[in-house]
């Protein structure tokens, strides 16, 4: 049976965040409160480990709307894997990660 | 896609920060880091200023974050994980010890312009057979001696003397000199009108003092080398020209060769006695240079010499031959240092030390390399104490006196002996703490075994090498002289231990 994969509380926390809908950089870094130079590379990492895919947004609704495009992250199956296994590690991490964006908003 | 008129010089900061982080990303991801990164800042950027939120403290806080960027390219950069390795490692490997030391030894002796003083020492000596050439000096410390009287002392000498040809009388004082720059503070040397004869020296320009000048010329001045070529700049119309020395007009009659070193480096200008003027000068700065007969040994004129300068009421004369005082501080540097080695060797193979290691018999080979590492750190580092007691001291006397002055010489053999001390107490606590093999520095450190059971069990702390050769277990507290570090040399069956992580489960 292969090992459980454990991850750092920091690691963890930005798979709780980005599973709760807050899938770009900006956003992860205001949520977690964590500063720029430890969000990329976290997410470089993770994505690294293929627990998060990032994916460039669709470039023509970018120029249509005049805008840069954006990278969005979201979970793999093994992300989500990891993150439940996380959350069991770490059990207030539920409560410190952030509500579905959705609700909030 | 123009950015808003609001926001357009803080996005060309940002957009400036980024263009220099992504140089640190591969080409080959740096077109996708850099849109990424772009698009996040775009976006947060507009939010703001579409939102009335874009205040100083926001625009602040939006730089601090492009700043982020740095962090994130070079991760793209570096392995992360061979970088943190390197940088927790290295320092811990016996080249990384040398090669600090070796740039530290480098770095010093760049400092004090190649150890001027040290370098003097290997020079043969720039005088007519030096080795029937020596020094007479007064051991009193701050005695002060009248000027006048020692020069015709010196030259009743020479005339009564049966061992030398010759005797002439020096004395030195700090003096301020005025130069086509301004001021500097200098050292000037009173001599006898003989005594660059008596050494066997000639000017490299103009001439220099000769019976008779101390009438037909007491102002004038010979200069060295140095202070020609960095305070008059090499001009060669310097003979004849009128210089101040302590507010005094000087008329410079010659030039010194540049190998031309009497007493230290610094001695700067010559001038003729005062005759007739009773100045004072202290003891150590006082002396005179005696040119032995041929074949007569140091010994018999110095015992002559001993006998003549009690009767004028000098205390404690001393002879030293010139090529032994040129070699003085080398011999002492030798002595030392061989003293530290052997002592060092001895101390660390010892009980003493508290360096033995049980059960370990290592082979040529390696005894060899733990020995040969120790000797050359060890050497490396007095030699450190010993060019930084030397130079600095004497460089220190200098800025602050403008002199040598007199105590340099007990200070700086002191502060090399202390600092010599120091140097090789690291030198041993740092070896008992490597690797028996491969002579990294041993780490993860563990307290291990529990106080109350002193007697009964084991307890100190436990080093390990990183690369798994052994455990160093160092005692708490020793029970017993019988108790001492113990070295524990690892088998084959702990090598999986301390193999490198092949996959990256945790970011």
């Amino acid at each position: 049976m292969e090992p459980a994969v454990k991850i750092s509380h920091t690691s963890a926390l930005i798979l709780q965040t980005i599973n709760s809908g807050y899938v770009y950089g900006f956003d992860i870094m205001e949520i977690t409160g964590l500063p720029s130079g430890t969000i990329y590379p976290a997410l470089r990492r993770l994505e690294k480990d293929s627990f998060v895919r990032g994916d460039w947004e669709d470039r023509r609704t970018a120029i249509r709307q005049d805008r840069p495009p954006r990278r969005y992250y979201k979970l793999t199956r093994q992300g989500k894997e990891v993150l439940a296994g996380a959350v069991e590690r770490y059990p207030l991490l539920a409560r410190l990660a952030p509500q579905e964006k959705a609700a909030r908003r | 896609m123009q950015p808003h008129p609001q926001i357009r010089g803080l996005m060309w900061q940002c957009k400036a920060v980024l263009r220099t982080a992504s140089l640190l990303v591969p080409k080959s991801a740096r077109s996708a880091w850099y849109e990424e990164w772009y698009g996040e800042i775009w976006h947060w950027m507009h939010f703001l200023a579409e939102s009335g939120r874009l205040t100083r403290q926001s625009s602040m806080e939006l730089m601090r974050h492009c700043w982020g960027a740095f962090p994130d390219a070079a991760w793209h950069r570096f392995d992360h994980k061979k970088t943190i390795k390197t940088f927790e490692e290295a320092p811990r490997s016996a080249r990384f010890c040398l090669g600090a030391i070796e740039i530290a030894f480098v770095m010093l002796v760049l400092v004090t312009g190649f150890a001027p003083t040290i370098r003097s020492a290997f020079r043969p000596l720039p005088f007519h057979q030096p080795g029937r050439l020596a020094y007479l000096s007064f051991q009193s410390g701050f005695t002060q001696y009248d000027e006048d009287y020692l020069f015709r002392n010196t030259a009743d000498w020479a005339q009564q003397s049966t061992t030398t040809d010759s005797v002439v009388a020096y004395s030195w004082h700090p003096v301020v000199v005025r130069v086509p720059d301004g001021w500097v503070r200098d050292v000037s040397a009173r001599v006898a009108p003989n005594f660059f004869e008596v050494l066997g020296s000639k000017a490299v320009l103009g001439r220099v003092f000769t019976a008779g000048d101390e009438t037909a010329c007491p102002n004038c001045v010979v200069i060295t080398h140095r202070m020609w070529s960095t305070e008059f700049k090499s001009d060669r119309d310097i003979v004849g020209r009128t210089i101040s020395v302590n507010d005094q007009p000087k008329t410079v009659i010659g030039v010194l060769p540049g190998n031309f070193v009497f007493i230290f480096p610094e001695v700067a200008i010559w001038q003729l006695p005062h005759t007739g003027f009773a100045a004072k000068n202290i003891a150590d700065r006082t002396g005179a240079v005696l040119r032995m007969k041929p074949h007569v040994s140091l010994a018999d004129a110095g015992a002559e010499f001993q006998g003549l300068a009690q009767k004028g009421g000098y205390t404690r004369p001393q002879m030293e031959s010139f090529e032994s005082r040129a070699h003085q501080g080398i011999k002492f540097y030798l002595f030392f240092t061989l003293l530290s080695l052997f002592g060092g060797i001895a101390l660390g193979s010892s009980r003493l030390g508290g360096a033995k290691t049980r059960k370990l018999k290592l082979s040529f080979h390696y005894t060899w390399r733990w020995w040969g590492f120790f000797a050359a750190k060890t050497l490396l580092l007095l030699a450190i104490c010993f060019v930084g007691a030397l130079e600095i001291t004497s460089r220190l006397s200098i800025i602050f006196t403008g002199s040598i002055n007199p105590l340099v010489g007990p200070i700086s053999t002191w502060l090399f002996l202390v600092t010599a001390m120091i140097a090789l107490s690291w030198s041993l606590q740092d070896q008992s703490r490597r690797c028996r093999y491969c002579l990294n520095r041993l780490g993860n450190e563990a307290s291990v075994g529990m106080p109350s059971y002193l007697f009964l069990g084991w307890w100190g702390t436990e080093l390990v090498c990183s690369d798994g050769h052994g455990l160093l277990h160092v005692p708490e507290m020793k029970s017993s002289w019988q108790e001492f570090d113990q070295w524990v040399t690892l088998d084959e069956s702990w090598k999986p231990l301390f193999e490198p992580e092949e996959a990256v489960h945790a970011p």
